[in-house]
């Protein structure tokens, strides 16, 4: 029940009979329209929405990545490391000095490729 | 309805991946009462009420990290609704000269809904445009939306003892212009 209804404020105006039908007229003329259909408005509501930001959130895992292999490139190990991909590829285990490099870079690479699906969805 | 996303979850989802389709939801369930609100308030002028329920979801859109869960969001959009309002009423008195501005709120702005309308219907809605914004935006509030004084208050950005006042002052003059209504509802 409405606070509104309790009676409490000075009501010199109208007396509590008069006012009590006065509400009762007021909520019989809301009750006429309880809900209005949608027709329409909601679309063209999102229609006018300001256009979506894109988010580069996977940018940084995306350089970390390309930083690690930056590194790896540059280092004493290209040649070795390759081979080292290579055995990963065929499914084995490759030597672990290399994981140090391919673990980082390969999870840098994946989350950087997650975040980027999931936003883009 | 019972397994319904609260407002604030969709809010939530809007504000964390900025999903338009939560907000489209929040739309789509506010639409039908903000929409009703603002016809009250533009005296029944339904295409104006449209036009000020859509900036008002767009201005909710682009306040919406200012939102706090201390109110509901219906109340938080009512709030911006009225104010959204109160600025077109403004930019209209400022366009229009005072004469014309005088004359074309007590015209009681479309008073086009005749058609359909019982003659109580209509008496309710003459009288409800004799009332000054505030008094018929606290009516609107208490009566056709059953908020508390305070939501009311809280919506119409003003304190509670105001709000009384209003609803005090639009009740005399509800009342007083309302055409026999004390005799037609006499038990």
């Amino acid at each position: 029940m409405n606070r509104a209804m309790d009676s409490q404020e000075p009501e010199a105006g109208l007396s509590p009979e008069h006012e009590r039908r006065l509400e009762q007229l007021l909520r019989e003329d809301a009750a006429r329209e309880p809900y209005i259909e949608d027709a329409g408005f909601t679309a063209r509501v999102m229609d006018r929405l300001p256009p979506a930001q894109r988010s580069y959130s996977w940018l940084g895992p995306a350089l970390g990545g390309l930083g690690a292999a930056v590194v790896a490139a540059f280092s004493s190990l290209p040649a070795d490391l390759l081979a080292q991909v290579r055995i990963a590829l065929q499914g084995h285990l490759p030597a672990p000095q290399s994981l140090l490099v391919l673990v980082p870079m390969a999870v840098l690479v994946g989350f950087a490729a997650w975040l980027a699906a999931t936003e883009s969805g | 309805m019972a397994n319904e996303v609260p407002d604030a979850a969709l809010v939530a989802r809007v504000l964390a991946g900025n999903d338009r389709h939560a907000f489209g939801e929040l739309v789509r369930r506010h639409q039908g009462a903000t929409r009703a609100l603002l016809r009250r308030l533009c005296k029944e002028d339904h295409a104006l009420a449209d036009d000020l329920a859509q900036e008002a979801f767009l201005q909710a859109f682009r306040k919406l990290a200012q939102f706090r869960a201390d109110a509901a969001f219906g109340t938080w959009l009512y709030r911006i609704a009225y104010n959204v309002f109160l600025m077109h009423v403004r930019a209209r008195k400022e366009e229009l000269p005072l004469d014309e501005a005088v004359a074309a709120d007590e015209s009681g702005g479309a008073a086009a809904t005749v058609e359909g309308s019982s003659v109580q219907e209509l008496d309710v809605r003459r009288a409800l445009s004799k009332l000054s914004e505030e008094e018929r935006a606290a009516i609107v509030q208490c009566y056709y939306l059953d908020r508390s004084h305070e939501e009311a208050a809280y919506v119409l950005g003003c304190p509670v003892g105001t709000l009384k006042s209003y609803v005090f002052r639009a009740k005399k003059k509800l009342a007083a212009a309302l055409p026999g209504w004390e005799t037609r509802n006499a038990p």
